[in-house]
């Protein structure tokens, strides 16, 4: 049971929000076919694979019950500490 | 028949109000303030249990939650499993408790099963898994023969079949401060904190103050302060206290679960948000470890006076004490200040302190230092059968010599105390035996959490009120814990000096009395059990658990963890402190779901959606069904006589030749606005949306960005920079959340389409997105008769097709009501959606319903648009479009716009594309299916095989015409399955639509579909043909 500070509507219980995960950029458009013979294919782990890490994570949130934002949250897995909340718009995710 | 009732005393009873209630067929008596453990030894039971493994008669010997064997099946007035006869409390404004006992066949007094007992030796740690998951038993499928047989003999309490009549109740609060514990040092610390003007929640699990001193004499002045702090802190506003209430859980953020519950019944959730807490706990007293300590008459010193003190209960006539701490005097003597004998104090230290053996010998106690218990004599020569009481008690110098016989009917165990900081040790504050102090103490303390009295190391009254007030202001003043245990405050007679020996002795007995010297009562956990976790290797605190299941019983190890680790530490020989602590999870005692769940039950877990015409479908007599995201939508509306077929195909023809009513409101629709509404769409959308004129619109795809299709719709173009998306029912909310996600994530990070490599930030997206479903009642005219009801009705747009063609909007009036209608179709016939305020839906669903007869109107429930859709090939979302299948699985080339800059899914379907007809991946492709038989529908879901020999290297198979085979490797090697199968009442035959590998290049094939049949799968035959059975052209929708 989180508390999470949104920045619009203030400090609220997680039962209001959705989380989707690791914030991922999305994929490249221009991936349209696999490398050729010999080159790892990085597309299967860019589509599916998440780092999961025990650590800082920064994570997607969607305020749905409230202000239906969707914010960056900056979360640690273990402490479930949260360091940072930022609209998504503004937030930096990772490639 | 040990106990009896005192003639006077009890503090926590009222004599005047005498409470009856039944246990096990047998009316017994008590007071109001007893509870049930209390009332049944008060009038000389003592077996109260049997235990989980063994049958073995089990009293009380604990009397909180502590206690794990005398646990008891409420049959009224509310019922539940494996409630604590110690949890249950008589009150006579809530009389007629049922019980019974949870084990032992046929009653805990006479349990036929005692003699798996006997076999204690065959059943050791580890037996079950060993036994019966091994070779022999899991062969030829004998363990599902045995298991049935098996899990009756295991196991407690019975799941009453009934909803809890109590209203379970939630209740969220925010305080300052949350104080756990109104011992002295809860009071000390609560009573600081309030008058500091601290916003103060004050639980105790007690009905009234007192925590320990509850088991203690008489305190005048502690018992005369603690009323008046609960009289002041009771008047103040900004305290809440909240007697009978356990704090359960202590999660995330500050988030802290109490449970509530009053003598009459009333029960109430509390959610609490707090920053800062004291835990202010307590201790709980361990068991001695040695041979027969698990006999009926055998509890915790801080029961046996407890009992007297509260209750006025005597746990015995005569009563040896067993000890390897402090507590052991102070229980004999109030033993002997209430008439009870005391034949010895035993205990396992060699000496104690001279102070206290001045007081027993004045006191004329007889002490036994550096001795040990070896057995317990009594019970009957079967032991598992009749009750089981004490008549003796056999000790040993532990240095060896002559062992003596004690008679006694009662032994009390004072096996030391381990502080109750389950709270500290469930989210994120470590425990750690220390062993220098040789204790439990906090290895770790979170900010603003504190701990304080005896759960911190403090055992007289005076020392824990003082930590108690350190704690508050440590609490107030930001400072942060562990306080150090003051060592001034620790000093003088009848303290906690630490650790005795500990149970390591017996491990030098024979291996029979360590199978008899329990650590954990609960689930039968011995001294040879964790002797033989040691000797497989199980040595890690974790892996002890785990092994021997000890500490996993209802009680949760409060009284047999310390005992464990101890036991591992001396067959390890190293210190306790290396052996470690297993973490304790929430909650701290088994909750019923129903008190957590509160009010989320039945209905209200997810309440039902209606539109604005559910209450028209109900009163024509529909059959209503839940249709994604719990909208109630009709069914079918059956008339007498007919069957859910005959309604679904009278529904079908009244479309197919005349005109039906659908009430589609459930509909997913949003408003699309703003000057980069296009970017917006383009991106969710795989059809091109830019290009489209205002007034028309495009089957819409919504694509992940792996290119599996999610969720289906249509897009129209309202004007410039407006647009109307609609999606399926049940995919609304996830399609309104990735909508806003590629507006608000997606879009801004992408400085040309589909490129989020650029760091360069872009303009935010000028958008919005407004999800309108609820706003819109969206009737459907379908049928060749539609645009005639339409002008029945009163409509004023141009309904001719040049004007109005299909896959267009226009705004008019229907019925005198403004109405935005859509020329779209699900059923492939001519159709008209027509979305009106949904406050106006019901009238002009009536104004067509009166209009309809004269052309044959009938209203159509989803069942009818089902086979409609079927008949015509459209996917249906969880049927074709099942998670995995892509727009080129399902043949939708055609709505998708792979040439476009960028859609969610693009480079996915082009990677799909590229790699096409790779026989090494073949892709399942959709097909239609022609039954060859006359069988009736085809199963969803059924395998699709290959004729035999059609495929390279294919198992066997069942056959069309032989013998139902067992399902079996065969199955493997399907090929496809069915996606729907429907009775077309337009073509008169069997139809079906699935998913095939490579099926679009085997059209005109048979494949074989396999069916249940008794006994195992039988196939059936079936022509891979066109997934469009109805209307090819699609001239009827565009006519």
């Amino acid at each position: 049971m989180f508390l999470i500070p949104c920045p619009w509507c203030g400090t609220r219980a997680d039962h209001e929000f959705i989380c989707t995960g690791e914030a991922r950029r999305p994929l490249p458009a221009d991936e349209g076919s696999a490398p050729p013979e010999g080159v790892t294919d990085t597309w299967p782990d860019r589509l599916y694979g998440r780092d999961n890490p025990r650590g800082w994570v920064q994570e997607l949130w969607w305020h749905v019950h409230g202000c239906q934002q969707w914010l960056q949250v900056d979360r640690h897995t273990v402490t479930h500490e949260i360091a940072s909340v930022q609209p998504a718009r503004d937030a930096g995710g990772r490639p | 028949m040990s106990g009896w009732r005192l003639p006077r005393g009890g503090r926590e009873i009222d004599r005047a109000r005498p409470v009856s209630f039944e246990f096990e067929g047998r009316t017994f008596e008590g007071f109001h303030g007893d509870t049930v453990a209390s009332a049944l030894l008060g009038q000389g039971l003592t077996t109260l249990g049997r235990s989980f493994k063994r049958h073995r008669p089990r009293g009380v010997m604990g009397l909180g939650w502590e206690d794990p064997c005398a646990l008891m099946q409420v049959l009224a007035p509310d019922p539940a499993p494996n409630v604590p006869a110690t949890q249950l409390r008589l009150a006579d404004d809530r009389p007629g408790f049922r019980l019974d006992g949870v084990k032992g066949w046929p009653s805990t007094q006479s349990d036929l099963l005692g003699w798996i007992d006997h076999a204690h030796g065959l059943l050791p740690a580890g037996f079950y898994y060993k036994t019966f998951m091994g070779p022999f038993f899991t062969r030829r499928g004998a363990w599902h023969r045995y298991e049935p047989w098996i899990r009756r003999l295991a196991g407690l309490g019975r799941l009453p079949a009934t909803a809890s009549p109590v209203a379970m109740q939630r209740q969220y609060a925010h305080a300052d401060v949350l104080v756990v514990g109104a011992g002295p040092a809860g009071t000390a610390a609560a009573q600081h904190l309030a008058q500091q003007g601290c916003r103060l929640f004050w639980v105790d699990d007690g009905p009234a103050p007192g925590g320990r001193l509850r088991d203690a004499a008489d305190d005048p002045e502690t018992q005369a302060w603690m009323r008046d702090v609960t009289t002041e802190l009771d008047a103040l506003p900004h305290v809440t206290r909240c007697p009978n209430t356990l704090a359960l859980s202590r999660l995330d953020h500050g988030f802290v679960l109490c449970w509530e519950r009053q003598d009459d019944g009333f029960e109430r959730l509390w959610r609490l948000r707090v920053p800062k807490i004291i835990l202010a706990t307590g201790a709980i007293e361990r068991p001695m470890v040695f041979p027969d300590n698990d006999r009926p008459g055998v509890m915790l010193s801080g029961a046996v006076r407890g009992l007297l003190h509260r209750h006025a209960v005597a746990a015995a006539h005569r009563l040896v004490v067993v000890g390897e701490d402090d507590a052991a005097l102070d229980c004999a003597l109030d033993a002997r200040a209430h008439g009870i004998d005391v034949a010895a104090w035993v205990d396992t230290r060699a000496t104690v302190h001279p102070d206290l053996q001045r007081q027993a010998a004045d006191a004329g106690i007889r002490l036994l230092a550096g001795h040990g218990v070896t057995g317990i004599e009594g019970g009957t020569r079967w032991g598992g059968v009749g009750a089981a009481g004490i008549r003796a008690v056999q000790v040993r110098p532990l240095q060896g010599g002559p062992a003596q016989r004690l008679d006694a009917d009662g032994v009390a165990m004072a096996g030391g105390w381990t502080p109750a900081l389950a709270l500290l040790n469930q989210l994120d504050g470590a425990l750690r035996w220390d062993d220098d102090v040789g204790r439990l103490r906090p290895g770790n303390l979170p900010a603003g959490l504190h701990v304080a009295g005896q759960a911190n190391g403090h055992w007289r009254t005076e020392a824990c009120r003082a930590d108690g007030e350190a704690a508050a202001r440590a609490v107030l003043g930001d400072i942060p814990g562990p306080r150090a245990v003051d060592p001034q405050l620790t000093i003088g007679p009848s303290i906690d000096p630490g650790p005795g020996p500990g149970p390591a002795w017996v491990l030098k007995e024979n291996p029979g009395l360590q199978q008899r010297a329990f650590v954990d009562w609960g689930h039968d956990v011995t001294v040879a059990d964790v002797a033989l976790a040691h000797r497989e290797g199980y040595e890690a605190v974790e892996h002890l658990k785990r092994y021997t299941t000890l500490g996993m019983a209802v009680d949760q190890g409060k009284t047999s963890q310390v005992n464990g680790l101890r036991l591992m530490a001396a067959l390890r020989g190293c210190p306790p402190g290396e052996v470690g602590v297993s973490r304790l999870r929430p909650p701290l005692v088994p909750v019923p779901l129903g008190t957590l769940a509160g009010e989320d039950a039945s209905d209200l877990i997810r309440p039902a959606r209606e539109t604005p015409l559910t209450a028209w479908h109900q009163a024509q007599g529909a059959v209503m069904y839940e249709s994604g995201a719990n909208w109630r939508r009709p069914g079918y509306y059956p008339r007498p006589g007919e069957t859910l077929t005959d309604a679904a195909q009278r529904e079908v023809r009244a479309v197919r030749q005349a005109v039906g009513l659908y009430d589609s409101s459930p509909l997913g629709k949003f408003e699309v606005s703003g000057p980069d509404a296009v970017p917006l769409l383009e991106a969710v959308c795989a059809c091109r949306v830019g290009d489209l004129a205002i007034g028309r619109g495009r089957y819409a795809l919504m694509l992940r960005e792996d290119g599996r299709l999610f969720d289906d719709g249509v897009v129209f173009r309202l004007g410039a920079q407006r647009f109307w998306l609609t999606g399926t029912a049940g995919q609304a909310d996830a399609l309104h959340a990735w909508l806003e996600q590629v507006r608000q994530w997606h879009l801004p990070r992408m400085d040309r389409p589909g490129d989020a490599t650029s760091p360069t930030p872009v303009p935010p997206l000028r958008a919005f997105v407004s999800a309108v479903g609820a706003q819109w009642a969206t009737l459907v005219v379908c049928g060749p008769r539609s645009r005639e009801l339409l002008r029945l009705v009163g409509c004023d747009l141009d309904l001719e097709r040049a004007a109005f063609p299909f896959m267009a909007v226009r705004e008019g009036r229907v019925a005198g009501v403004p109405a935005r209608v859509f020329r779209v179709s699900f059923t492939g016939e001519l159709s008209y959606e027509i979305n009106v305020a949904a406050s106006q839906g019901r009238a002009v669903w009536e104004a067509l319903w009166t209009a309809g007869p004269s052309l044959g109107l009938q209203a159509v429930g989803s069942e009818a648009n089902h086979v409609m859709r079927i008949e015509k090939g459209f996917i249906s979302l969880a049927h074709e479009a099942d998670g995995a299948a892509t727009p080129l699985d399902l043949g939708l080339h055609w709505a998708v716009a792979l040439d476009k800059p960028f859609f969610f899914g693009q480079a996915a379907l082009r990677r799909q594309q590229a790699r096409a007809k790779d026989p090494a991946h073949p892709r399942p492709e959709w097909v239609g299916l022609q039954a060859l038989d006359d069988e009736g529908p085809f199963e969803e879901g059924a395998q699709l095989l290959a004729e035999p020999g059609a495929v390279a290297g294919q198992a066997r198979g069942p056959s069309t015409s032989g013998a139902p085979l067992p399902a079996g490797p065969w199955l493997h090697h399907a090929e496809g399955f069915v996606t729907a199968s429907v009775f077309s009442p337009t073509l008169g035959r069997v139809i079906g639509l699935a998913l095939l590998e490579n099926g679009r290049s085997r059209l005109g094939q048979t494949v074989r579909v396999t069916t249940q049949v008794a006994g195992g799968l039988r196939a059936r035959q079936a022509r891979v043909c066109e997934p469009v059975f109805h209307d090819p052209r699609g001239e009827a929708m565009r006519g």
